[in-house]
């Protein structure tokens, strides 16, 4: 798993690395039953404080994207709204395949609707 | 005489031979030999040669002798020189020992049982003639078989990525061992340790030797079963699920990362923790579950270690981030 962060920005760091897995979980890079690192690996590997990584986590947990079990660290669980969207997109994608509709276009559709 | 180097399709086509066919046809034609002598004499060979005397047995357990190893051993090396994807290594020298294994069972231990059986020379000479036979057809084979031309020495280093100063990247893997083999070697200690307890209580405390390879084999799956992998700052870890074994490349120790193509037989001769001189010459590391690309990080004395954890990529790229910053 990778986790980009910012030390010196004005967000707290914690909430850096949950908005970063929370991006992961809904792009389907990270699975949903899948286990997130031990929050020491990834305190190591970023270099901060194991502390910092807990909340994080605890933030996930809060907002029901992953599973706290002892013993078995923290499980992404599917949030059928993350997935509802994300079937809806790929239902778009394949009618705008089928359509020769191309992606600019697509996008550009995604985006008016978003905001309208 | 300097060895030919082909390109990848010679090579294994030439190993493909050399591992399956040629044996294949020398089990086939010591069965026919051994089917066409045996059955025409019609009677009872000698099995079994023993100071005092020998026991005799029906012709076909030559037939069957030979069938039982000679396809066996086919198919077991013929499997993993087909699943290669790197003639070099360990799997440039498979074909030879198919060979020398094939020419013992096949020619020594059947063909030549069967012709000299009534012999007095019998069984020495079928014997030592198999194993001088397959010797000296292995070291034709490992001779004679074409190399592979190497593939490019060094890796390719990996794009470091665009961190801001301020900004610090991270990755974390895991490394893990098929779930069916640990399973299958659990399952095998587990049963010797019931035996060797069943065994103790038989026959007492004096046999307590017993437990020691399928302790050292349960020691051994449980501390290799899984690695956890992190890249960052601070440099790269793998690290066994159980603390150690692990291995460390600090980030001031960093040369390069890149993403690398690994056959465990051609890189590292097998699978699991190994340690081979490398193409560098310095020593590398290799903790290996599978084939197909894996991380390889090399630290500037030019030593390196190669794991294969998926999404190499990004770890590369976060190690060579951190590998290029000056310090």
């Amino acid at each position: 798993m990778f986790v980009l962060i910012d030390p010196t920005a004005t967000s707290p760091v914690f909430a850096q690395i949950a908005g970063s897995i929370t991006t992961q979980i809904a792009t389907g890079t990270i699975a949903t039953g899948a286990r997130l690192p031990a929050a020491r690996e990834l305190a190591d590997s970023l270099g901060v404080n194991v502390h910092t990584v807990l909340r994080a986590y605890q933030e996930l947990r809060d907002e029901g994207q992953v599973e706290l079990r002892r013993g078995r660290g923290a499980v992404v669980v599917g949030t059928p709204t993350a997935d509802r969207v994300r079937d809806a997109v790929a239902k778009a994608a394949a009618e705008a395949k089928a359509a020769g509709i191309p992606i600019g276009t697509l996008l550009v559709l995604v985006r008016k609707e978003y905001e309208s | 005489m300097t060895r030919r180097t082909v390109d990848h399709r010679s090579a294994r086509r030439t190993a493909l031979i050399a591992a399956i066919w040629v044996p294949l046809a020398i089990v086939v034609v010591a069965l026919a030999v051994v089917i066409a002598v045996g059955a025409g004499s019609g009677r009872d060979l000698i099995v079994g040669w023993s100071a005092g005397g020998h026991r005799t047995g029906p012709w076909w357990t030559y037939a069957v002798l030979v069938a039982a190893t000679g396809f066996p051993v086919i198919g077991f090396i013929g499997f993993f020189i087909a699943r290669a994807t790197r003639m070099a290594g360990a799997n440039s020298w498979m074909p030879a020992i198919a060979m020398g294994l094939t020419v013992f069972h096949a020619l020594g231990m059947g063909v030549g049982s069967v012709l000299l059986n009534a012999s007095p020379l019998a069984p020495t000479l079928p014997l030592a003639g198999g194993f001088v036979l397959a010797v000296v057809g292995a070291l034709l084979t490992w001779r004679l078989l074409p190399r592979e031309a190497a593939a490019p020495t060094g890796i390719e280093p990996a794009v470091s990525l665009p961190v801001r100063p301020g900004e610090v990247a991270g990755w974390t893997g895991t490394l893990e061992l098929p779930g069916w083999f640990v399973a299958v070697v659990t399952t095998v200690a587990a049963v010797l340790i019931v035996l060797g307890v069943l065994r103790l209580l038989l026959a007492g405390p004096h046999g307590w030797p017993i437990f020691l390879a399928p302790t050292l084999l349960l020691t051994v799956i449980v501390a290799t079963a899984q690695f956890v992998v992190t890249a960052g700052p601070r440099g790269f870890v793998v690290r066994s699920a159980l603390g150690w074994p692990r291995f460390t490349v600090p980030a001031a120790d960093l040369a390069t990362a890149g993403v690398v193509a690994v056959d465990p037989m051609a890189d590292f001769g097998g699978w699991g923790i190994r340690w081979v001189i490398g193409p560098s010459r310095k020593g590398r590391w290799g903790v290996v579950t599978r084939r197909g690309p894996g991380l390889e990080v090399v630290r500037r004395d030019g030593r390196s270690i190669v794991v294969t954890v998926d999404d190499a990529g990004t770890a590369a790229a976060v190690l060579e981030t951190y590998a290029r910053r000056p310090a």
